[in-house]
């Protein structure tokens, strides 16, 4: 007798553990069709699965309920427990929403049907889980990272997963600098695909940039960043003015400065205004020096004139200029000169009162000879 | 009838042959040396501002005064040097009988500031242009003063000013001298000494200020 019970169990097990595939106990219904979306789950994701469901038998079938049950993907609600009548040929879709917190791999869940008649139909539906994330990374960063000065971030963003990325959106984040653009859409990422996105980048002191990618996997959205540090150094690539060959020369009523500006920086200077600061007063014909664009390496000619009290020997020359990107940039440069020679040479009569004066002579001269011919 | 101005800076014999009525009035010299006093007084607060920088700088506070002081000062000493000019001239040709009377020398001189009217003018322009860029220091020590005048007064431009005081004041000579021959009723020549050694005192004094001579 207890040989017989063993004997009962164990064919109870068999039958059991009959592997997963549709049964034809009765109705001759079949899984037409399945799909799951996402195709691959992510850690933490909710899928849609959708089972199609066909009676491929000469005879109606009944069911009493439909139900998918799983462990490492779990259904999170079954909806179909009423009796549902399903005609020769006719099919029926199901819809279940799973969940997954499962590590990668693959799983399955099983999809199950009742018949009213007794019996069942059970098949196992694969879910794959991978929650490899889109790959986010800085390809290219400018050679300087100078203060104020713009520089191009290459960002590229690479789909390691084995299905397509949805909605993929990248933006930079943090504080301390100005980019352009703000955000950058990308769209729909298929798999082992990749797409670059270039961002012009300012720094404006140190700090930290991160470059964050925005993505869909069905209906879950994911997020990757990767963070670069903001440090920027004094700019080398500013213009630099230099002023050579200072002359220091009086004309009528004025003092002038004369000499040559040269850019000794690395890049163009825009903008260019010289003129006299301190004790010293601007004055005609040339209160205020200004210039275009000069590049790197080059130099003009610049004079600008001034008035100042006779005690003053020393005038700061104030330069302003701009870089490429408007920065205006100001500097200043001392210029001595010996007061006395100048004051001798600026009241020396010039050329043309001295002839006037020889002119005056000699018409008096005249005056006078006529005069007395007359008298 | 116009002022035959042409006529007194080139031909001052004929105008002054003429009736002494046309000309002795003293209403036309004296606005003649008004101007001239006036030009005077505008160059004198140009002179000042520039001699007030040599002061020392708690001296420097009048200088406001100074200049208003100055420019008065100018023009008072301008109408004085007319009548100094009348009295010397009266003076001398009194040494040669001159009869006429002061008040006809007073317009006789006061026409011959037409030329330093004109040079006024002229020196007050340069003056205008060249004075800003004139150098002077401050001096600590009063006893500098005179040195830093002295050296200011050598400057180029004041050089050129005084040249051209002299070129003028040489022009109102000769309207002096042919002036005074009808004033008072003399020669030529005798009118010729009785401005030229005055006139040429007062030029060798200018000069030798100027330092040309020493």
């Amino acid at each position: 007798m207890k040989a017989a019970w063993i004997l009962l169990i164990l064919l109870a097990s068999a039958i059991l553990c009959t592997p997963v595939a549709a049964e034809e106990t009765g109705p001759r219904l079949i899984v037409s069709e399945y799909r799951l979306d996402p195709q691959v789950l992510m850690k933490g994701d909710v899928g849609v699965l959708t089972i199609r469901l066909t009676n491929t038998g000469p005879d109606p079938a009944t069911i009493n309920s439909a139900r998918v049950n799983g462990v490492e993907v779990t259904v999170k609600q079954n909806p179909y427990t009423d009796v549902l009548s399903l005609g020769s040929g006719d099919s029926i879709t199901f819809t279940y929403t799973v969940y997954t917190e499962a590590p990668d791999g693959l799983y399955y869940v099983k999809f199950t049907v009742d018949y009213r008649e007794g019996g069942q139909l059970r098949y196992a539906i694969p879910v794959e889980v991978d929650s490899t994330s889109l790959r986010i990374t800085v390809v290219e960063t400018p050679a300087a990272l100078a203060q104020g000065m713009k520089g191009t971030y290459q960002v590229v963003v690479g789909n390691p997963r084995p299905n397509a990325a949805s909605a993929v959106t990248v933006t930079p984040e943090g504080e301390g600098f100005v980019v352009t653009p703000s955000s950058s859409f990308v769209g729909t990422l298929e798999p082992d695909a990749q797409s670059t996105i270039p961002f012009m980048v300012t720094p404006l002191r140190q700090s930290f940039i991160r470059f964050r990618v925005n993505y869909r996997n069905g209906i879950n959205a994911h997020t990757a960043t990767v963070t670069l540090p903001l440090d920027p150094s004094e700019n080398r690539f500013t213009p630099e003015l230099a002023l050579t060959g200072i002359r220091v020369t009086a004309g009528p009523g004025y003092l002038r400065i004369s000499g040559n500006v040269t850019n000794v920086g690395l890049d163009d200077a825009r903008a260019i205004t010289l003129t006299t600061g301190g004790e010293a007063t601007p004055a005609d014909p040339f209160r205020v020096f200004t210039a275009g664009v000069l590049e790197p390496d080059r130099s003009t000619p610049f004079e600008v004139t001034f008035r100042a009290h006779t005690s003053v020997s020393r005038v700061p020359i104030l330069l302003s200029f701009k870089d490429a990107q408007g920065t205006t940039y100001t500097d200043s440069m001392d210029v001595e000169f010996d007061r006395q020679a100048l004051a001798e040479q600026a009241s020396e009569p010039t050329r043309f009162i001295m002839l006037l004066v020889w002119m005056l002579v000699i018409v008096l001269a005249a005056v006078i000879i006529y005069a007395w011919r007359k008298g | 009838m116009a002022f035959p101005l042409m006529s007194l800076l080139v031909n001052p014999n004929a105008f002054f042959s003429r009736d002494s009525s046309e000309w002795e009035s003293l209403r036309v010299p004296a606005l003649i040396v008004l101007a001239a006093a006036i030009m005077a007084g505008a160059t004198a607060y140009l002179t000042t501002d520039l001699v007030a920088g040599i002061m020392p700088s708690d001296v420097q506070a009048y200088q406001g005064v100074m200049g208003i002081v100055g420019t008065i000062g100018a023009v008072v000493i301008t109408f004085l040097i007319w009548v100094v000019w009348s009295a010397v001239f009266f003076v001398i040709s009194l040494f040669f009988q001159g009869q006429g009377t002061f008040r006809r020398i007073l317009a006789v001189t006061g026409y011959g500031y037409l030329p330093i009217l004109i040079g006024s003018v002229i020196s007050f322009v340069i003056f205008w242009i060249f004075s800003p860029a004139i150098h002077v220091s401050p001096v600590t020590d009063v006893q500098e003063i005179q040195a830093a005048v002295m050296a200011l007064m050598h400057q180029p431009v004041m050089i050129l000013v005084s040249v051209l005081g002299i070129i003028f004041l040489l022009w109102a000579a000769n309207i002096w001298i042919f002036g005074i021959r009808y004033a008072r009723v003399i020669s030529l020549r005798d009118a010729a000494i009785t401005v030229g050694v005055p006139v040429a005192l007062y030029v060798i004094a200018t000069v030798w200020n100027m330092g040309v001579v020493s």
